[in-house]
């Protein structure tokens, strides 16, 4: 994986042997004496390339390959700044090329100068086909970039290197590099890097020139890439789709704390022993208690939470926002989750499921489509979402949410915490047996609402004569082993 | 007098028992290499210590620094309507493997197949089972044996060249004039014998031969004399007060086991109203199934047979005034058999197993002199299995080697393993133009075949079946086809030029034939929608004609078989084992560890013999034979009650080219069981054996449970019973008397589940068995493991002899975890890992178990397992928990158990917590019989209950309050959950005959 915090050393480690290149480079191009032949090149490639190249072949125009020694130079010069004129004035072989070519005019170029006119037809003159010069690259290449074809289109995303056709926006502003607790809508660099992967056929000139939604439109405002910057950003896309992105690291702060303890409790040992150099040995003692104090609050706290999963709340393949829906669009839970109520699991919808509302709702205010074409394209390509699962209950735990939701008339949130308050759902609780079963010794049960459980008669006496309160889940058995491990 | 009961010969003698698991140095060091030999010899040293303490540690570090996986959760692109996931469907579908019938009920869990159980709906099976039928859906996973596409000479290809080349040889064989052969086991469904007249149609030189390798053409061809149609009766069980089986295992293999259980087991009940139970008579030379629950059961050989029945006949046509023959004396006394039939008229069966068709008429003529024709012999609606006749195969072996055969297609059957002279078949497939074999899974035939179009698996494939005249039953696919197969009736139509494909083909039958049979659906579509979701249609059955029998054939077979002499030589008997059936089934690991009913061996088939012979000729258990003539070498097995003069070996073992669990596994007595006069004889006099002094494990778990001469089975006789209910059963009075603590109670507020188990209506069967293994995913642990009593069933049958080892009274006893209120593994277990819920229930925490094992050694039933090995996923148990597709039959709602767990009986915890919540959110109570644990679900006779004891109107509490009603070991207040009722047999003081 490429290491994102190390880019601007890496910048200033290869500046120098790049500026050299680059310099280089101009010196050649000005020793052969050729820049008019660059001139040449942009004229050609702005008015004539859309129609024609410099080869046999035709495109929509003639090829234009040895033009310059089938016609002469003055007659080529009028024909290029207005043909249709030379056609109608009855120009003999304007009109020949006229019908040879379908009758399709050729727009007239009046604004090119004379010098302009030159220098375009000693390009054509002197053209040097493609590999000669290494300027045109495969737009379409999707695998086996170079490392430093890579890196280029990385510092390209991040913006330390300025796009050719000056724009001030950079990719890295909108589009994540990083795994992070917060939603941001816009599609991550993975994100792209898989839908540039997945469409084949498709290159970044087509993605960024038709734009999806009115979103992407305004955002892409101005950007234009040339081809050796998409070829470099796809090197970069290349790249991520196959190492995918880096995990935000957080300071390990406890783990210093514990190091740290160590470390004086050693010294305090030490000194205890050998050096004696402090007077009070309260101090030493004080020092070796409070730091195995400490080291034992850690160990256990870590020891508990050894595969428990709080808090966990990974990246989706879709930035769902259960705030959005649940929340903002009042959404009930059951609509999506509508197994809940009738089976173990709470069920996971099914991307047809989503299309009832989602095909009418084809763009998010803040994801535009991107996000809700991914539903789409699960649909059309058969392979449905694989979500990332949250909950996780241990194997031999068996849990039932019909027995929880239909039974108990448990609210979802009660375990699953504010899930309508989410962008990013995560584990709200710690889901250990600790912790469901004090729930079990403190929540009631439908006892006088549900006649199953007329069942336990001595409690129903109880319970009408006033003697208790409310019936626990414990008073019927739950918190037995038989009633979740089996 | 205390009647003395005895599980072996040895303990029966006094001589010390040996330990069963003493294994060989072999087998002991192979397990031992599971860790590594070069360790595991080594003294230990301070290196050693270091290397294990390192890796200890590293391996402790690692686990517990690893980050938790991701897991993904995929939903299904588009949720069909009737799926949930989490929650099972169940669809009704039919079982059928050419010679077994069931109508089914298949649960579907998440997209899989994992339970197979009878269909309460129909008339047949009412929900019973056998153990096959649970097996059943092991086979539909089975990895390696299964075909996973069509092969041209042992290459894959597709089904298109398939096509393109079977046609092509098809047409040749056809315009060339040579017959096409379909080989198939009975055939019993309608619609599939249309697409075969359709196949004939566009190849008029086809064939159809059946050919069942367990043949009952016999009672066919006695009927076809007899009453002018080649038919096999019903036999109603139900209606008869006395029955007498002549070698007929009819509660174990005979015709349909399932069925007769269940029709015996209702006339064995006592009630409050019913007072009588019926009277049963078995004579035969192995001991059966049916003849360990006789009341009265005469050993015999195979060739006294002919004399027994004969002057049974003329016992009662001499009381009718009917023609007498004269037959040859015999030591067995017929006159108190003749006088209970005689007392029973028109209330009685004579059946008969013995494949010769004169004492198939004789016998059927003593039925018709009782009048049992119209009252327990049903001629109206006559069973459709097995109608092969023998003679039809001899005849398509000729014509195969007389070059009269052009091609031949194995559907269903695979005589190159079933038929006697297989090699006269198999080495001529080679040499006609075109071989076919349909078979599913690998076999023996298929090997020989140059095409292979494997069909797909029964839960996989539309069909229908017809197991009786008038009954019809629908199969239908429980899952997609998981191989590259295609059903056989598929590939006829495609070959027959048709373009309809089966299910079509199915639904037309159902529209032209049944539809007009009924009135209550008005469209095809509902009657066809509810058909199928009931899996049955049983429109009224044909009337019972009582016809009158031709009994001009009786003289001749009455000739025939008063000519027949005893043989003076040993006769071997080739019996059908109770698990594997004919072999088809052999490469099933459940059913291949599951112990013999009787015997309680399992992975092998032995000679049995009886001990009186054992002893005259020094033979013990595990003695290998040699049969000099036959080249037959087989390990001996002392068997008591087994006819003396006699040997008796299953067949169904000894298969090769079929998968792991089944090649090579026991020895292959097919090639003994030749027909003799057309008729496929199951029993073959020998000359000459011998012991040759090597000695062979057989693993049997007959020691393992030893209760140590407890008074564990309590019995009494009709007679008795009727006297004072509670006969035989004094000892729980006395205990209840006894039944008084100084410790507080269990106090159950809502549930206290119980069981009870009725002595009188278990056969014994094992269906139980195989249904608790179906269920909670019991490991198969293998031969090896067997012998050194670690096999992991939750439930098993204990079996006890008593009184005469020639011919002992045999009992069994269903054995689960007993649920003790007073549990002694519990306060043994130092982690409480085993405690009590408030239901009564015994519960076993996995999860906190330290296996200590106390619980197992304190516990007096026996009844707990311990996790020796982590069987699942472990490559040195290579049966179905290792492989992906294995594992797909594993029930998610039971905990796969790991390594070092003990683990037991949990009375289906699972099945009572989902029927709680059912409840719950229905909003009512629970009513009694809902929750059904597996073995009461499988058992095909009802013989288990289950409830709450805390509720006095359910069926378990009144059990209950039976006198007959006891508790293993009460005096030991344990207080168990479950209860016997006392085993009433219906026979005089003591032993009779």
């Amino acid at each position: 994986m490429l290491k994102h915090a190390s880019i601007r050393q890496r910048i200033v480690n290869l500046a120098v042997p790049l500026a050299v290149t680059l310099i280089l480079s101009g010196v050649f191009l000005s020793a052969t004496g050729d820049a008019d032949y660059m001139k040449g090149k942009q004229i050609f490639d702005k008015n004539c390339a859309v129609c024609h190249k410099i080869s046999a072949d035709k495109l929509v125009g003639p090829g234009l390959k040895d033009v310059t020694k089938r016609r002469d130079k003055v007659w080529l010069k009028k024909f290029i700044a207005a043909s249709q004129e030379m056609v109608k004035s009855g120009d003999k072989t304007a009109k020949e090329v006229f019908m040879a070519n379908g009758q399709i005019p050729m727009p007239d170029h009046k604004f090119l100068t004379d010098g302009d006119l030159n220098n375009v037809l000693n390009y054509i003159e002197n053209f040097q086909p493609e590999a000669a010069r290494k300027v045109t690259v495969d737009i379409n290449k999707k695998d086996g970039f170079t490392n430093e074809e890579i890196k280029r289109g990385e510092r390209l995303f991040f913006g330390l290197i300025p796009f050719e056709k000056g724009t001030t926006l950079n990719c890295a502003s909108c589009h994540a590099t990083i795994l992070t607790d917060s939603l941001n809508f816009n599609p991550s660099v993975l994100d792209l890097a898989e839908a540039w992967k997945e469409q084949n056929g498709t290159n970044l000139y087509q993605v960024l020139s038709s734009p999806t939604s009115q979103k992407m439109t305004d955002s892409h405002k101005g950007l234009q890439l040339a081809d050796h910057e998409i070829y470099d950003m796809s090197a970069y896309f290349s790249e991520v789709s196959k190492t995918g992105m880096e995990t935000e690291k957080s300071f390990p702060a406890r783990l210093l704390i514990f190091l740290t303890l160590g470390f004086l409790m050693a010294l305090a040992l030490a000194d205890l022993i050998f050096f004696k150099k402090v007077k009070y040995k309260f101090i030493h003692i004080i020092i070796i208690l409070g730091g195995l104090g400490v080291h034992v609050t850690l160990a256990m706290q870590e020891g508990t939470r050894l595969s428990r999963t709080q808090d966990y709340a990974p990246d989706q393949p879709i930035k769902f926002s259960h705030k959005v829906h649940a929340g903002q669009n009042k959404t009930d839970c059951e609509y999506c989750h509508s197994i809940a109520s009738s089976s173990k699991s709470a069920g996971i919808p099914s991307p047809n499921l989503c299309m009832n509302c989602h095909k009418v709702v084809t763009q998010g205010a803040r994801s535009g489509k991107f996000e809700i074409n991914k539903i789409y394209r699960a649909i059309e390509t058969g392979k449905s979402i694989p979500w990332v699962r949250i909950h996780k209950l241990p194997d031999h735990v068996f849990f039932s949410h019909e027995q929880h939701v239909t039974a108990g008339k448990v609210k979802c949130q009660q375990c699953h915490g504010m899930v309508e308050n989410m962008d990013i759902v995560k584990q709200a609780t710690d889901l250990s047996m600790g912790w469901c079963v004090n729930c079990h010794r403190r929540t009631a049960v439908q006892f006088a609402d549900n006649k199953y459980y007329e069942t336990f008669k001595k409690l129903h006496e109880d319970y009408k004569s006033g003697k208790i309160k409310k019936v626990t889940v414990e008073q019927v058995g739950g918190i037995d082993c038989a009633k979740c491990h089996y | 007098m205390e009647k003395k009961y005895w599980k072996s010969l040895e303990e029966r003698n006094g001589l010390p028992v040996e330990n069963p698991g003493k294994m060989d140095e072999d087998a002991s060091r192979s397990l031992l290499e599971l860790i590594n030999e070069e360790i595991a010899d080594k003294p230990s040293s301070r290196r050693n210590f270091l290397k294990f303490a390192g890796f200890s540690f590293a391996t402790v570090a690692i686990a517990t620094s690893c980050k938790n996986p991701v897991n993904t959760a995929i939903p299904m692109l588009n949720k069909p309507e009737e799926v949930t996931p989490g929650m099972a469907n169940y669809y009704a579908s039919t079982y059928f493997d050419g010679q077994d019938y069931s109508s089914i009920l298949v649960k579907v869990r998440d997209g899989r197949p994992i339970k197979v159980d009878g269909n309460d709906l129909s008339s047949f099976n009412h929900g019973g089972s056998s153990a096959r039928v649970q097996g059943s859906v092991l086979s539909l996973y089975d990895d390696g044996g299964r075909f996973k596409a069509p092969m041209i000479g042992g290459l894959e290809t597709t089904w298109n060249m398939m096509d393109l080349e079977v046609g092509k040889k098809l047409t040749e064989v056809a315009a060339s004039g040579k017959q096409i052969v379909l080989l198939a086991s009975t055939i019993i469904s309608p619609s599939t014998r249309k697409v075969i007249a359709e196949f004939t149609a566009k190849y008029p030189t086809t064939k159809l031969v059946t050919f069942d390798p367990v043949s009952s053409s016999a009672i066919r061809q006695a009927h076809q004399e007899l009453a002018g149609q080649a038919v096999i009766p019903d036999y109603h069980f139900e209606n008869a007060d006395v029955v007498v089986s002549f070698g007929a295992d009819f509660l174990g293999t005979w015709l349909s086991p399932v069925e007769f259980s269940r029709r015996w087991a209702t006339t064995r009940r006592l009630t409050e109203e019913k007072k009588n139970i019926s009277k049963l008579f078995v004579v035969e030379s192995c001991m059966s199934l049916t003849g360990a629950n006789a009341d009265v059961r005469l050993a015999v050989k195979p060739s006294q047979q002919a004399a027994v029945i004969l002057n049974l006949y003329n016992e009662i046509a001499a009381a009718n005034g009917g023609k007498t023959f004269t037959a040859p004396k015999t030591s067995v006394d017929v006159k108190k058999m003749a006088t209970a039939l005689l007392a029973a008229k028109g209330k009685s069966l004579v059946v008969n197993g013995i494949n010769d068709p004169a004492l198939q008429i004789i016998t059927h003529a003593i039925n018709f002199m009782l009048g049992n024709y119209g009252t327990t012999l049903d001629l109206g609606s006559t069973l459709n299995l097995r109608q092969g006749m023998d003679q039809e195969m001899e005849t398509f072996v000729q014509d195969l080697e007389a070059g009269n055969v052009g091609a031949v297609m194995f559907y269903q059957s695979n005589p190159g393993y079933t038929y006697a002279e297989s090699a006269r078949i198999l080495q001529n497939l080679k040499r006609i133009p075109l071989a076919v074999s349909f078979a599913t899974a690998q076999d023996e035939t298929s090997k020989a075949c140059h095409y292979v179009c494997p069909d797909h698996h029964f839960l996989e494939s539309w069909n229908d079946a017809e197991p009786k005249n008038g009954m019809y039953t629908l199969q239908q696919p429980t899952i997609r086809n998981i191989f590259n197969t295609r059903q056989v009736q598929d590939s006829l139509l495609k070959w027959s030029g048709s373009t309809s494909d089966y299910y079509t083909s199915l639904r037309k039958t159902w529209e032209t034939d049944f539809f007009g049979k009924q009135s209550k659906y008005g469209s095809f579509n509902d009657f066809w929608n509810h058909s199928l979701q009931d899996g049955v249609f049983e429109p009224q059955l044909p009337e019972w004609s009582l016809a009158s029998l031709n009994l001009a054939a009786l003289d001749t077979a009455a000739v025939k078989a008063g000519s027949a002499t005893v043989s003076a030589d040993t006769e071997l008997v080739f019996y059908e084992n109770i698990a594997l059936g004919n072999g088809s089934h052999s490469n099933n690991p459940w059913l291949m560890e599951m112990p013999d009913p009787i015997s309680k061996v399992c992975w092998d088939n032995f000679a049995a013999m009886s001990p009186k012979m054992a002893e005259k000729l020094g033979i013990a258990t595990g003695d290998v034979l040699y049969f000099e003539n036959e080249k037959l070498e087989i390990p001996a097995f002392v068997q008591p009650g087994q006819a003396d003069g006699t040997i008796g070996i299953a067949y169904g073992y000894g298969r090769s080219n079929t998968g792991k669990v089944a090649d090579g596994t026991g020895i292959n007595v097919y090639p003994y069981m030749k027909a003799v006069g057309g008729f496929r004889a199951f029993s073959l006099a020998v000359k000459e054996f011998r012991a040759i002094g090597n000695t062979y494990q057989l693993a049997t778990t007959q020691m393992h449970h030893s209760m140590e001469g407890r008074p564990i089975v309590r019995e009494t006789t009709l007679e008795e019973w009727q006297k004072k209910p509670a006969a035989g059963n004094e000892l729980h009075e006395e205990a209840a008397k006894n039944n008084f603590t100084l410790y507080k109670e269990y106090e159950f507020a809502g549930h206290h589940w119980g069981m009870g188990i009725d002595l009188n209506a278990c056969t014994g069967c094992s269906a139980c068995v195989i249904g608790c293994q179906a269920e909670n995913n019991v490991a198969v642990v293998g031969k090896e493991q067997v012998a050194m009593t670690r096999i992991m069933h939750w439930i098993r049958i204990d079996r006890y002899y008593s009184e005469d080892p020639e011919n002992p009274s045999v009992y069994f006893q269903p054995l689960m975890c007993q649920h003790c209120d007073n549990a002694p593994c519990e306060n043994v277990c130092p982690v409480s890992a085993t405690n009590h819920s408030n239901e009564g229930l015994n519960q076993m925490a996995y999860n906190r178990c330290i296996g200590t094992k106390y619980c197992i050694n304190n516990c007096p039933y026996k009844v707990r397992r311990f996790n020796w090995f982590r069987y699942a996923t472990n490559d040195a148990f290579d049966y179905n928990q290792n492989s992906d597709l294995g594992r797909m039959v594993l029930n998610p709602d039971v905990t796969v158990r790991e390594r070092g767990v003990v683990e037991k009986c949990s009375f289906c915890v699972q099945r009572i917590q989902e029927k709680k919540l059912l409840a719950k959110a229905e909003n009512r109570m629970l009513q009694d019989g809902e929750i059904l644990p597996a073995c009461a679900q499988a058992c095909p006779s009802g013989a288990i209950i289950f409830g709450d004891l805390n509720d006095p109107e359910s069926r378990i509490s009144k059990l209950y309050k039976n006198e007959r009603n006891y508790h293993l070991l009460e005096e030991i207040h344990t207080l168990p959950s479950v209860g016997y009722l006392t085993k009433v047999r219906n026979r005089e003081g003591g032993a009779e005959a």
